[in-house]
């Protein structure tokens, strides 16, 4: 039970860091999971008793849940989930009594019986005195009232806690738990300014509840990177070292606000206030705001083999960025979706595509796709191929690159589906090598014109 | 009793922003969207497109307040909202679609006190009690001075009054910004976000001149909003080209639902229905294709007078709408952006000759190819953007509807592209394969014209991967399209002409 080991540690962390005074405080990961820790004062009576905690979400995992407190030892704990219907209530009176309300049609006069519930199949079966019926056979109106609420029947999903308590008093509980149903990811809003070799990247934080409860004035963090779940709930060697949990644990004493500290294998976001998070809330929370970050416009352009085209395709524009801090960002990015705007000719800033980017350490280089040049095509013609030896081929292609903008552009060329001991016999522009199936070439396309490329590459098959 | 202790909330006030004053509208296109489809697909499609950019103004006291913008588009990807203009910090913003419905009034009302009314069905008189809610929309139990009863189950006439609507429930989707301001004041605040459901379709109407070598092409913009949210006087652009794109994450938005079910209530003479034997019934018969287009909610706006004007966003085409126009919800509307009266255009009758293909078999009709040139020269040179092309002729006074065909890239200015203009009626092929030496092949092509005007025709080797593939033998000289050999002839009115060639290569 790798998780359960895990959030132990976690929680025990928390706990001596906040049994201080009470508060909520909620641990978010992005695989859909949380940890609450719930600091609640409770006046407890001495000895063995039950403790009722509502409030708790409805997407807890009753496995993981831990209850500390002073003096306090767990003899059972129930996570009671049977929702109080008026059908529950009455298959729970079955051999019990309740009293039925009659009301008379004629004159509206109500006389009121007890009755022993003898069944609740499909119709009620109802002995009153020495005689049997069934509830409501003639229609009359007819009201059932019950003496009580059934043990275990619950409006909402309830923890029960046993508890044996060695004194008498009010304390500090400390209740943890993992739930489903909470979730972040980050967005990230980019500017950018072709003109200028900049962009303006914004981060939000974004964290969803569909738990089926509200976290009030919740101390919240976020976990970025990725923590072992143990979702197939198969049992797990103990011994072995859970991923990321020396990070996580210093993580409770050292983080503060502000950007994402790393530690260890995962980065920890904590919001800078406590807030609230409402049930069915998308809740964004700015987390990075950073201008003029040093960004330029890359065409590409890739063919998997070698082949001809009958119409030309559009190459390909990203944005290159590098999270370091020499191109004015150095901040790691958790993952989460970029979405790129461009200003028009107006000067009214505009969507121009987005994508997905993983967990991005500080000082990575990026390249966003944003979509395909309008006005910069790419058409392959496959001149012709020959086998030269034994599983070895002389491929020549010709490559006409069209730009109908008004300004000249580099497209970067990529052609693949080399194989081994690849050989270039000519090529008009001098390429390099991409990697060992890859040749690249940048290739300059005048504004408005069009350049033919052509290579002769020789390769296995 | 257990009490949960928090710290007490920062006080915010509330500022309802209800509608926008202004509001302006990119839409984009998403997937290959065909005007004709727009009338057919339901309007919870996640599919579509576009940036809002609403203008509002707010009154704000000092220090923090919650700023609540209602009436923002019910597709609206809450992740993508953008809130500029507010003279401090936004601590936070929140889209909540938790919607105020029976089934939520009921959830957020458990454990508080309402009132249970009972009406007496013969005398009218009402009956007040004050109860306690102990469950919740799966069902309602109260208690009733000590006593618990459910409501609804026993036949009575009964109703529950609450005092107030729970906090945090709204009527609609809100998006709403926690927001710091230092000092009190008015301010103008632009508010911006995608939304789904908006999408938009290039279509052209190809009208063939009477000379039989320009045509007139005209362009329309196909608006479709699919949502139920409308634009009024928006000034309203759209965005040609392909946008990289993540799958959409839309907050499923559902009100709480209420279950009505009591305890079980057979009696000895009410009880489930016997279900009737089934019917055996003939297969329906499928109503055609059109039949089934629901026509409902739909209205075309045809706005003819004053073309788009085109211009660059990045590397994309930006058409904005000469005036600002009202984008309603359930609409399509049309604009034209392109009217470009004499397109001088090409007719090629082709034929792609496969090696695969049987070796004799009888005459088939060539296809007709219209080859443009997307230049000024030819009577064009403007972006075209990726649609449908209806084509049209002129037949003895009157107009003859000649296919719809597919446009199916972006056309670049000063590109080469092709209009696929069917099967001809009278211009055919009969293609033999007169000699199989294995890696040497050869081919005779019979090509008929029984036109009255001289046509081309263009026979095609499709090479495939062949290495060392060449042609050895030939009747007349080909040039070389995408790879393969294209071999041109011209053929006068009511004449055929023959192609021999042969091809040899080393490898298939």
């Amino acid at each position: 039970m790798k998780t359960t080991l895990f959030i132990a540690a976690m929680a025990l962390a928390g706990a001596v860091q906040a049994a201080e005074k009470p508060g909520l405080s909620v641990t978010i990961y992005n695989a859909n999971l949380a940890l609450v820790d719930d600091v609640r004062r409770i006046d407890i009576a001495k000895g063995r008793q039950r403790l009722e905690l509502k409030d708790v979400s409805a997407a807890i995992r009753p496995e993981t849940v831990t209850l500390t407190g002073l003096g306090l030892s767990i003899v059972e704990q129930n996570f009671d989930f049977d929702l109080l219907t008026p059908q529950k209530m009455m298959e729970k009176a079955v051999g019990q009594q309740v009293q039925i309300v009659r009301t008379n049609p004629g004159n509206g006069a109500q006389t009121t019986e007890t009755a022993t519930v003898l069944s609740a199949n499909e119709g009620v079966i109802l002995k009153i005195g020495d005689r049997i019926e069934v509830l409501r056979d003639d229609g009359v109106p007819t009201r059932v009232i019950f003496g009580g609420v059934p043990v275990n029947l619950r409006a909402s999903p309830t923890l029960s806690v046993t508890v044996d308590s060695g004194h008498a008093g009010e304390r500090l509980v400390d209740l943890s738990y993992l739930t489903t149903g909470l979730a972040w990811k980050a967005d990230y809003v980019a500017l950018f300014d072709e003109a200028a070799g900049k962009l303006d990247l914004q981060g939000w934080i974004t964290l969803t509840n569909t738990s089926g409860t509200g976290f009030t004035d919740a101390d919240t963090q976020l976990v970025a990177g990725q923590v072992a779940v143990d979702s197939d709930q198969e049992a797990q060697p103990d011994d072995a070292p859970p991923r990321g949990i020396a990070g996580v644990r210093m993580a409770g004493a050292e983080v503060n606000t502000g950007p994402g500290q790393a530690l260890g294998e995962v980065y920890i976001y904590s919001l800078p206030e406590r807030t609230t998070i409402a049930q069915n809330q998308t809740k964004q929370v700015s987390f990075l705001d950073a201008k003029s970050v040093a960004a330029h416009k890359v065409y590409q352009w890739t063919s998997g083999g070698f082949e001809s085209q009958d119409n030309p395709s559009s190459a390909s524009v990203a944005v290159d960025f590098s999270s370091g801090a020499s191109g004015g960002l150095g901040s790691g990015l958790p993952a989460g979706t970029i979405r790129i705007y461009q200003r028009d000719t107006k000067g009214e800033a505009k969507f121009v595509g987005e994508n997905a980017i993983g967990h991005t350490p500080q000082g990575s280089e990026l390249a966003v796709k944003i979509g395909d040049a309008f006005d910069v095509t790419v058409q392959p013609t496959l001149v012709s191929n020959q086998v030269i030896g034994k599983q070895r081929s002389r491929y020549a292609m010709t490559y006409l690159l069209r730009n109908a903008k008004t300004t000249p552009v580099t497209v970067e060329l990529r052609q693949g589906g080399l194989w081994r001991q690849t050989k270039v016999i000519a090529e008009s522009v001098t390429g390099r090598v991409i990697d060992a199936y890859t040749r690249g070439w940048s290739v300059q396309v005048p504004a408005g014109g069009q350049v033919t490329l052509s290579a002769q590459l020789e390769t296995w098959w | 009793m257990l009490l949960l202790f928090a710290a007490a909330p920062a006080l915010a006030d509330t500022v309802v922003s209800a509608k926008p004053e202004a509001v302006a509208v990119v839409i984009y296109r998403d997937g290959p969207a065909r005007a004709f489809d727009f009338a057919k697909r339901g309007g919870q499609d996640p599919r579509g497109l576009a940036l809002i950019v609403e203008t509002r103004t707010v009154d704000l006291p000092a220090g923090r307040s919650r700023i609540r913008f209602e009436g923002v588009a019910d597709g609206i990807i809450p992740q993508s909202a953008a809130v500029e203009g507010l003279p401090g910090r936004i601590a936070e913003r929140n889209f909540d679609y938790d919607l105020l419905s029976p089934g939520s009034l009921l959830a957020r009302s458990v454990g508080q006190t309402v009132r249970l009314v009972r009406t007496d069905a013969r005398t009218g008189r009402e009956h007040q009690q004050a109860a306690t809610l102990v469950s919740g929309p799966d069902g309602v139990a109260l208690n009733v001075g000590g006593s618990i009863e459910a409501l609804h189950c026993g036949g009575e006439t009964e109703r529950l009054v609450f005092d107030h609507a729970p906090a945090g429930l709204s009527d609609r989707p809100t998006l709403s910004v926690l927001a710091d301001a230092p000092m009190p004041g008015r301010f103008k605040v632009r508010v911006s976000y995608l939304t789904v459901r908006l999408n938009w379709a290039a279509d052209y109407i190809a009208r063939i001149n009477p000379d039989g070598r320009t045509l007139a092409l005209t362009g329309w913009l196909t608006l479709a909003n699919r949502g139920s949210t409308g634009f009024a006087d928006a000034p309203t652009e759209v965005v040609a080209g392909h946008l990289a794109r993540q799958p959409v994450d839309l907050p499923s938005i559902e009100a709480t639902p209420v279950r009505t079910e009591c305890w079980p209530d057979e009696t000895t003479h009410r009880g489930w229905p016997i279900p009737p034997p089934p019917l055996v019934l003939p297969d329906a018969p499928v109503p055609p294709a059109l039949a089934v287009t629901p026509m409902v909610m739909r209205s075309l706006g045809v706005t003819a007078q004053k073309p788009a004007i085109q211009s660059d966003l990045g590397d994309y085409k930006l058409y904005t709408l000469a005036e600002p126009t009202t984008v309603a919800a359930r609409q399509t509307k049309q604009v034209a952006f392109l009217a470009k009266p004499a397109v001088r255009f090409e007719t090629v009758y082709t034929h792609a000759v496969s090696e695969y293909a049987p070796a004799s078999g009888p005459p088939e009709p060539a296809s007709v190819t219209l080859r443009l040139e997307n230049n000024t020269d030819h009577g064009l040179g403007q972006p075209l953007p990726a649609g449908n092309i209806s084509l049209r002729l002129r037949h003895g006074g009157r107009e003859l509807f000649a296919g719809e065909h597919p446009l199916a890239r972006d056309i670049p200015v000063n590109e080469p592209f092709e209009i696929d203009g069917g099967a001809a009626s009278d211009v055919s092929i009969t293609q033999r394969k007169t000699s199989d030496k294995g890696q040497r092949q050869a081919f005779e092509l019979i090509a008929a014209n029984a036109k009255s005007i001289a046509v081309t025709v263009e026979i095609r080797h499709q090479r495939g991967y062949q290495a060392g593939f060449k042609i050895t033998e030939e009747s007349t000289g080909h040039s070389l399209k995408a790879g393969d050999p294209v071999w041109r002839l011209a053929i006068p009115a009511g004449e055929s002409r023959v192609l021999d060639y042969t091809v040899a290569f080393t490898q298939p």
